[in-house]
């Protein structure tokens, strides 16, 4: 099926279960008191907010048919914003109440006289699901390492959850029909459901799928590539740009996978090794993967991401990368030296300076080489004094320069691009001042947790 | 961009339960 009929079918089924508990509430009609208006858009944002907040373990869980048309990074930033979007209606909810003459003092104080347990509950849930977003957005800037951000995170999202539904039950207005009762029902299994086929199924399905790693090697620009060799199986194939989860220690359940762009070229045979390149950011990167020695067993899941020449056919290609995120473009390159594809392609390649350059000699080869139709331009913001190539950002100015000798062809070929969030910015300026349509662009957020 | 339909696909749907939200009110009030 095309992929773009898949993703509207998604789609639909998401919308159709954020809807579902409004639906059969309107359709089962309750007996209950007449409310005013206010109230009831207040109840439908209470619902609306918990049924996201309910799916939002659905657009993490990795289920490939859902990933496939959209990207598992894309999923991610969907989760992202949809967690924020949850928070919206899960504030309005309270909001509305108050507006409409509920008592704030019973709600917003849980110590107050008139507080109960409804009251409570309601409060406790808003509370820890600001809490939830907050170290989410702010996770960096708040000096949370990861790993305790990833329990604390999935810690607040089941008890609001639970609480929530606590809440709903206790107030009574929608759960008196049996219809409504199924309703939540339903949101509890999946819930449940899903944890358990992230946590528990996923990680059995995958416990034979170890790799051993051959190699630790030191890049420059304070790397590492890890090259991993299947374990007693065929290993797996990917598209140029994919990424997988790494998993390093003893078994493939509990925290700390982390998902890293393959950097060796695609069309792996079975039983062939892939490498990663990570850069030391400080956390795993930086502690843990430096003392990775040969011999030792990871579980890789994968491959994942739809980042990757292989779905964008064109007639040429220009890659753009800043610091790490080179390497899915590295992936795509050494493919095409593999499968001898001679379409033109130019590296805009960002970084501060030439020292720091990760596998900046092997694209000179490759550009001195002849073996692909590849143009290098590497671009260094903090340059050394005898660099004579091109400084600062990349620019539309610096793209133009570089890519005269393809002036009529430059607008169809397709771009990707890879990097920080700035070179991500900068680009949707720049490339839209070339005269590049949208669809000709293709990106991938590597910080995409 | 990617991002930028994503973003999109987003912005649509909160359209769409804003409007969801105030229907159910209607319907539940009748």
């Amino acid at each position: 099926m095309l992929l773009i009929v898949r993703g509207i079918i998604w789609y639909g089924l998401y919308l159709f279960l954020i809807l579902l508990p409004l639906i059969t509430a309107a359709i089962s009609n309750p007996t209950r008191a007449a409310q005013p208006f206010l109230v009831e858009v207040a109840v439908a944002a209470g619902f609306i907010g918990f049924s996201i907040m309910s799916l939002e373990f659905a657009l993490i869980s990795r289920i490939n048919a859902a990933a496939q048309p959209f990207g598992e990074d894309s999923l991610q930033l969907f989760h992202n914003i949809m967690g924020t979007t949850a928070l919206g209606f899960v504030l309005a909810h309270p909001i509305l109440l108050i507006i409409s003459g509920y008592p704030a003092n019973c709600w917003l104080n849980p110590f107050a006289s008139c507080a109960n347990i409804s009251t409570i509950t309601a409060f406790l849930s808003i509370v820890v699901l600001l809490l939830l977003i907050i170290t989410s957005i702010w996770r960096k800037r708040l000096g949370i390492r990861y790993e305790v951000w990833y329990v604390l995170h999935g810690l607040f999202a089941l008890f609001v959850i639970f609480v929530a539904l606590v809440h709903i039950f206790l107030i009574g207005r929608y759960t008196s029909t049996l219809e409504m009762k199924i309703v939540w029902g339903i949101y509890a299994v999946l819930v449940l459901g899903l944890i358990g086929w992230f946590k528990i199924f996923l990680p059995i399905r995958n416990w034979n799928q170890r790799w051993e790693l051959v190699e630790n090697r030191v890049e420059r620009g304070d790397a590492r590539t890890l090259v991993f060799k299947p374990d007693a199986h065929d290993g797996f194939n990917f598209k140029p740009g994919q990424f997988s989860w790494i998993k390093s220690g003893r078994t493939p359940f509990g925290l700390g996978q982390h998902p890293i762009s393959m950097s060796s070229a695609g069309d792996v045979e079975p039983g062939g090794t892939v490498s990663f390149t990570i850069k030391n950011l400080g956390d795993w990167s930086g502690q843990v993967v430096p003392k990775m020695q040969p011999g030792e067993r990871a579980w890789l899941f994968g491959p994942h991401g739809v980042f990757s020449m292989d779905r964008e056919q064109a007639m040429g290609y220009v890659f753009i990368g800043g610091g790490v995120g080179i390497t899915p473009l590295r992936s795509m390159l050494h493919t095409m030296v593999k499968r001898e594809d001679n379409r033109p392609v130019i590296l805009f390649y960002g970084a501060n300076s030439y020292a720091e350059m990760t596998f900046r000699e092997e694209f000179e080869e490759l550009a001195r080489a002849n073996q692909l139709n590849f143009t290098f331009v590497p671009v260094l913001s903090a340059p050394e004094e005898e660099w004579t190539g091109e400084t600062g950002f990349i620019s539309v100015d610096i793209m133009q320069r570089n890519m005269a000798s393809y002036e009529k062809q430059y607008k169809f070929f397709k771009y990707l691009i890879c990097g920080p969030k700035p070179l991500m910015d900068a680009m949707e300026e720049a490339l839209p001042a070339l005269g590049i349509p949208p669809e000709n662009v293709l990106t991938e957020r590597f910080d995409m947790v | 961009m990617h991002h930028l339909i994503v973003k999109r696909f987003a912005t649509l749907l909160l359209i769409l339960l804003i409007v969801a939200a105030i229907l159910f009110a209607l319907v539940v009030m009748r």
